[in-house]
């Protein structure tokens, strides 16, 4: 297929949308390895899943599970070398992975955006927000310079910045927190895409504005009918706003299925394991924490990665080829004792 | 709207219009004001020379070779042994000298800028390769690498721009490569590749503005240099060749008078130091405002 058909393919993002509940974007098998003098670590190690249209998709896990690194893998954000990463991201029928630069670029920011975790660091600090807001647009799209900037203030409105006309000069600094990630929200959503990516993107703020901001994000996507990939290490976060979610450890999906099955009936001791460390959660008094630590995604064993830190192992754990099994409707675990789970769930 | 109400209201009344703002003139920084002032008006004398003075700078005047300076018509004096008005050689001469502070400069400037931002950018493979490039450059001594070119081209005003502008550049791009290597880890820099901007657009538009400030501050320094340089090929021989004025050259002639007429070599002397103070201070300056810093 020659570049121009698939750059005509990619440029229309908002040309018609997708069907809500049919898949819009298809996971098959996505690794990612870093190549570092330590050895090769292998941060995402087979990952599957598919994105509704309209849904909102949790990502849960602990700190180095390898969520971050599926989210930017799927629109090859990572550096390569040392990153590598294979697998199928299907998109309109098309593999993301493997793209030249430029189609990804098309892809970036008009039909999957992002938003981050810090909205201190990254907003340019030298350039005006409303600035940054119609870059987007000037980069994606042929409005002219009046047209962006209207665009810009009709974007910050959107995202509940208010007196617009006012702030749109401003620079970075001159922003709190909260406002400077519903700025980060409106550069992410300037080209309308239709899945975002949002990696913790309440992680850096305080508490009640978290509540603003995922509460603007869901709205947001009620209104222009997008899909949201949420990553949290917060269980909370997750329960509150996802339909589906899936629960990633050691850079493996362990554990995915609807957010409230899930919750309610964990079919993986690890994700067990989580609820049981939530205050409120569990029945007793204390919080269980899970003993251990999470395993070196070097050369890992074969075998269950949860095995050191698992109350269910067993010899057999040793040597699995683990697979994610199903353990009801939409449900999905890697265990081969999910069926006897209820015995240790209080 | 409410906001604007109580911002109103805190203005003194008999204001009228929108731009109620204050706006109070405070001197950012005065090197760079004085050294801007200086800098100009060194620049103005030279343009200006046809009305400031009324002697060709190649008018030979034998009789009155070695004037003091005050003596009648020659503010400066003359030159020996032709007899020259030195006022007029240094004004005209200055054209040349400033021509090559800016004009190699910019060049330098530009190239070195872009080398250093591909190179600091990229990294990998496309840094290994401009870097050694660079490195081979570094290995030679700058001036001997200049005049190595200019003997090979011959000496002209153009041939030195070009052996200027093919060693000069060297410098920046191992500044503004550093510089772009911190500022591309940035996450802002994460953000604008997450938008789907093409390289070009990140380079110039969000890293360019944070790096390009140490290439300004550092090409003032840069610009006295090149006009030192400009002297000392011009003292060398291998400047812009004779009879136009040049202060390099100018100095050169003059050295042998240095005891009986010390006016020849010194007078331009001084406007070489005239000059590199006010490039010196607007470098400061810039230091003061783009790197607050430190």
């Amino acid at each position: 297929m020659s570049a121009t058909v698939l750059a005509a393919d990619l440029r229309e993002p908002t040309s018609q949308a997708p069907e809500p509940g049919s898949i819009i974007l298809s996971v098959r098998d996505l690794h990612t390895s870093f190549n570092t003098e330590h050895g090769l670590i292998r941060a995402v190690d087979g990952v599957s899943f598919d994105l509704l249209a309209g849904e909102t998709f949790g990502i849960v896990g602990e700190s180095g599970s390898g969520k971050s690194v599926t989210c930017r893998s799927l629109i090859g954000l990572l550096p390569t070398p040392p990153a590598s990463t294979r697998g199928q991201v299907l998109y309109n029928g098309r593999n993301l992975i493997g793209l030249s630069t430029r189609q990804m670029q098309m892809v970036r920011g008009a039909h999957i955006s992002m938003v981050f975790q810090d909205p201190m660091t990254f907003l340019n600090p030298l350039m005006r927000v409303g600035d940054q807001i119609a870059e987007s647009l000037q980069a994606h799209t042929s409005m002219g310079k009046r047209e962006r900037r209207m665009a810009a203030l009709r974007l910050m409105r959107e995202v509940g910045i208010p007196i617009p006309e006012r702030r749109i000069n401003d620079y970075p600094h001159q922003f709190s927190g909260g406002m400077r990630q519903r700025v980060l929200i409106a550069i992410a959503l300037a080209c309308r895409p239709r899945i975002l990516l949002a990696d913790e993107p309440t992680t850096a703020l305080d508490v009640t504005i978290q509540d603003q901001i995922l509460s603007l994000l869901l709205n947001l996507q009620r209104e222009f009918g997008m899909t949201v990939v949420l990553v949290s290490h917060d269980l909370g976060v997750i329960a509150e706003t996802c339909d589906r979610m899936a629960v990633m450890y050691g850079g493996q999906i362990v554990e995915q299925g609807d957010t409230v099955t899930l919750l309610t009936e964990p079919k993986h001791p690890y994700t067990q394991g989580l609820l049981r460390s939530l205050p409120g959660a569990s029945t007793g008094k204390y919080l269980t924490p899970i003993p251990g630590s999470p395993p070196s995604l070097i050369d890992p064993p074969s075998g269950c990665r949860f095995l050191d830190r698992c109350p269910l192992a067993m010899e057999q754990c040793r040597t699995w080829h683990t697979e994610l099994l199903p353990v009801g409707p939409n449900h999905l675990s890697r265990c081969i004792r999910h069926d006897q789970m209820d015995s240790t769930h209080d | 709207m409410a906001i604007e109400a109580i911002d109103s209201a805190s203005v003194p009344l008999g204001t009228v219009g929108q731009t109620t703002r204050r706006r109070k003139r405070r001197v950012r920084s005065w090197p760079l004001l004085i050294g801007g002032i200086m800098l100009v008006l060194i620049a103005a004398a030279c343009l200006a020379a046809p009305w400031l003075t009324s002697y060709d700078p190649s008018f030979q005047d034998i009789n009155n070779a070695g004037a003091p300076p005050f003596s009648a018509g020659h503010l400066f004096g003359t030159d020996a042994p032709f007899g020259r008005d030195t006022l007029s050689r240094i004004l005209y001469g200055g054209r040349i000298d400033l021509l090559i502070g800016i004009g190699a400069t910019t060049v330098t400037v530009i190239v070195g800028t872009t080398v250093g931002l591909i190179a600091g950018y990229f990294g990998g493979k496309i840094d290994g390769i401009l870097m050694r490039i660079v490195d081979v450059f570094f290995a030679f001594p700058f001036l001997v690498l200049v005049l190595a070119i200019i003997a090979m081209l011959g000496p002209s005003l153009l041939n030195m721009f070009i052996a200027i502008w093919a060693v000069g550049w060297v410098s920046y791009a191992r500044i503004i490569r550093g510089e772009t290597l911190v500022v591309t880890k940035q996450e802002f820099i994460l953000a604008a590749r997450t938008l789907g901007y093409s390289h070009r657009r990140i380079m110039i538009r969000h890293i360019l503005p944070s790096v390009i400030s140490v290439a300004l501050i550092f090409s003032m320094a840069d610009a006295v240099g090149n006009i030192l340089l400009g002297a000392a090929l011009g003292y060398l021989g291998l400047g812009v060749p004779p009879p136009t004025p040049e202060w390099g050259s100018m100095i050169a002639d003059g050295q042998t008078y240095m005891v009986t007429q010390w006016w020849v070599p010194t007078l331009p002397g001084i406007a070489i130091v005239l000059v590199g103070i006010s490039f010196s201070l607007i470098g400061d300056g810039l230091a003061d405002i783009l790197r607050p810093q430190g």
